[in-house]
């Protein structure tokens, strides 16, 4: 493996880094050079909180929802689990349908 | 029967036995590019110091037809030998039979020459090579498991546990090796995850080799659930030697200390920090001119390379280092790189290890993904640990400590014994641009040119604070040293130090930001 070392024939590209105001030059991890810049989340989008497959899904377009109301079932880590609404609402869309396998993060419905 | 007879049937039994899973599973496990168990426990130890114990133990699981099925040594051999003539307990997971399942009188051989082990304050060595659990064996093969996690937790911090990963580790296996002090893998032979590329298909239709999930690579950089990354096994055991030349045998006794001897580097100390602040250097360098022979062993060398950790000697005794690497992301401190250097601080404790810590960092990561990361509890984690640790602590800084970073890098307030400090160094509140910009706000702000009454007062601050005169006139630090004045310095602070008695409260255990 590859290993992080100054010295030898080649000088390693080091890269301007800032901390406090001062920019050093440096060498970058794989996981700084990897990291996601944050975005605030869409309180509109719904995203799944595990992996799973969709069984049941209980709404469609454009269906008025009261909070508390099972939108999907899904089966993820040996169990049947609901996904519920947060709140009243429309819904826009819904990006799932039975038998679908979804990961973790992956956008189920979406409010109005 | 006559004893002869009696003899050649004890000989004809171990024979069976030590032909393990048979010839057609040894071809298979040559053919993977691995040893068999037997030759791995040879190749570690002493040569002719491996005694091995309950040969002739088998499985008692009746379930599944298992009542037919023979396992020689149950999938597992264990026994005891000498690594520079002193004793080691060890095991080492068989996969020619049965895949190395874990079944429980397999498990119970480990967990016999683990209280061995634990009883005669020797260290351990588990070598893992196992497909998991003996689904047949069932609740059983995961009380065995629990049984071994129980005595891996006992015997932290009194005796040395080693894990050498070369084969298949999944599932529960997982974590035997990561309640021990240090993990060796092989590239393209260890093999360690929780669940494996076929649960992970079926479950969320993504397809990952075994390789790319958990492979030595991995483990090695990403994950940093190993320390030592080898291209072949045999240079996996030559570190595993290597280690055991650095470290104590149990907690009671001190490393052994040995003929000092000079740095031979060619590297000149005098020169190793650039006259530009804002360059990077390799901190390893410094390390080497200070150790004896300039040698320097290092651990977790691939993960979170912003911080350095390792085994050196100083006047023939074994040190820890902790450092922080200007090469790397300037050497901020990060989630990874507080992980790191947190445990290994404890590890050190734990084995009577003076611990020299080099200080070179601006900061802590800025950035959204380390706070929501937890950067606040991770970054307590070498706070706790410095605190807590009696040994006898060196600090020196080397070029910029300012603000939390000055304090966590084992400084006079967390206890360090001694503190020098280079002439480049800068101690302070923070760096000189953003001090300044706060300090002199209203000024810089008010000036006709800001930009360079902004500069002005930066320089202004740098002159009177980036350095160690101020920390040097409070007592904070001992005394300013030249760089070639290190070594002695060193050497001397751990004479001083011989008799070193630092009391703590008495606690059942503390509650460490985990």
């Amino acid at each position: 493996m590859q290993t992080k070392k100054a010295d030898g024939d080649e000088k390693p590209k080091f890269q301007s880094f800032t901390v406090d105001e001062t920019t050093y030059q440096t060498l970058l991890t794989p996981s700084f050079e990897k990291r996601k810049n944050w975005v605030k989340p869409d309180e509109k989008k719904i995203l799944s909180s595990l992996p799973g497959t969709a069984i049941q899904v209980n709404v469609k377009k454009g269906d008025k929802v009261k909070v508390g109301q099972t939108v999907l079932i899904f089966e993820a880590m040996k169990m049947m689990n609901t996904v519920t609404a947060y709140q009243d609402g429309v819904i826009k869309d819904i990006y799932v349908k039975p038998g679908d396998k979804f990961s973790k993060n992956h956008l189920i419905f979406e409010f109005e | 029967m006559p004893l002869k007879n009696k003899i050649l049937e004890l000989q004809k039994r171990r024979e069976l036995v030590q032909q393990g899973g048979g010839e057609k599973a040894i071809e298979k496990q040559i053919a993977m590019g691995k040893l068999t168990a037997r030759e791995r426990i040879t190749s570690i130890v002493d040569k002719d110091s491996f005694n091995e114990y309950d040969l002739f133990v088998e499985h008692d699981a009746r379930d599944f037809d298992m009542d037919k099925v023979t396992l020689a040594g149950d999938g597992v051999i264990t026994g005891t030998g000498t690594i520079y003539g002193q004793p080691i307990g060890i095991y080492a997971q068989d996969f020619t039979v049965a895949g190395g399942s874990l079944g429980s009188m397999h498990a119970r051989k480990i967990t016999k020459i683990m209280d061995h082990t634990l009883k005669m304050k020797m260290p351990l060595i588990g070598i893992n090579d196992s497909g998991g659990a003996r689904i047949q064996e069932g609740v059983n093969s995961l009380a065995g498991y629990g049984e071994i996690f129980f005595r891996n937790t006992l015997s932290s911090g009194v005796i040395p546990q080693i894990s050498v990963i070369l084969g298949p580790c999944a599932g529960g296996a997982v974590y035997s090796p990561a309640l021990t002090d240090f993990v060796f893998v092989v590239d393209k032979i260890s093999k360690m995850f929780i669940t494996g590329p076929e649960v992970i298909k079926s479950v969320l239709g993504e397809e990952i080799s075994q390789e790319d999930l958990g492979g030595a690579k991995v483990h090695s950089a990403i994950t940093g659930n190993a320390h030592f990354y080898a291209e072949s096994e045999l240079e996996c055991f030559e570190q595993i030697t290597k280690l055991l030349s650095f470290i104590p045998w149990n907690n009671i006794k001190k490393a052994t200390k040995i003929e000092p001897k000079l740095p031979n580097t060619k590297l000149k100390i005098d020169k190793i920090i650039p006259e530009d602040a804002k360059q990077p250097y390799d901190v390893r360098d410094v390390i080497k001119c200070i150790t004896d022979e300039s040698d320097f062993f290092e651990v977790q060398e691939y993960w979170a390379a912003n911080a350095v950790i390792g085994f050196g000697r100083i006047g023939g005794e074994t040190v820890g280092f902790v450092c922080n690497q200007p090469l790397v992301l300037a050497g901020v401190l990060d989630c990874d790189s507080s992980d790191k250097m947190a445990r290994f601080i404890r590890y050190c404790d734990a084995f009577n290890i003076p611990i020299v810590t080099l200080v070179d960092l601006p900061g802590y990561l800025p950035g959204v993904d380390q706070e929501h990361a937890g950067v606040i509890r991770h970054g307590a984690k070498i706070l706790y640990s410095y605190s807590e640790a009696t040994v006898p602590k060196v600090t020196l800084i080397l070029r910029k400590a300012y603000g939390g970073g000055y304090i966590a890098m084992g400084s006079r307030h967390l206890r360090a014994d001694f503190v020098f400090a280079w002439p480049t160094a800068e101690i302070a509140v923070m760096g000189p641009e953003g001090a300044a910009n706060i300090i002199f706000r209203k000024e810089i702000i008010a000036a006709e040119d800001p930009e360079a009454m902004r500069k002005q007062k930066v320089q202004e601050y740098k002159e009177k604070f980036a350095n160690p005169y101020v920390a040097a006139s409070k007592g904070y630090i001992d005394a300013v040293i030249e760089p070639h004045e290190t070594r002695s310095r060193v050497i001397h602070a751990l004479e001083v130090s011989t008799y070193k008695d630092a009391g703590m409260p008495k606690k059942k255990h503390g509650v460490p930001p985990f």
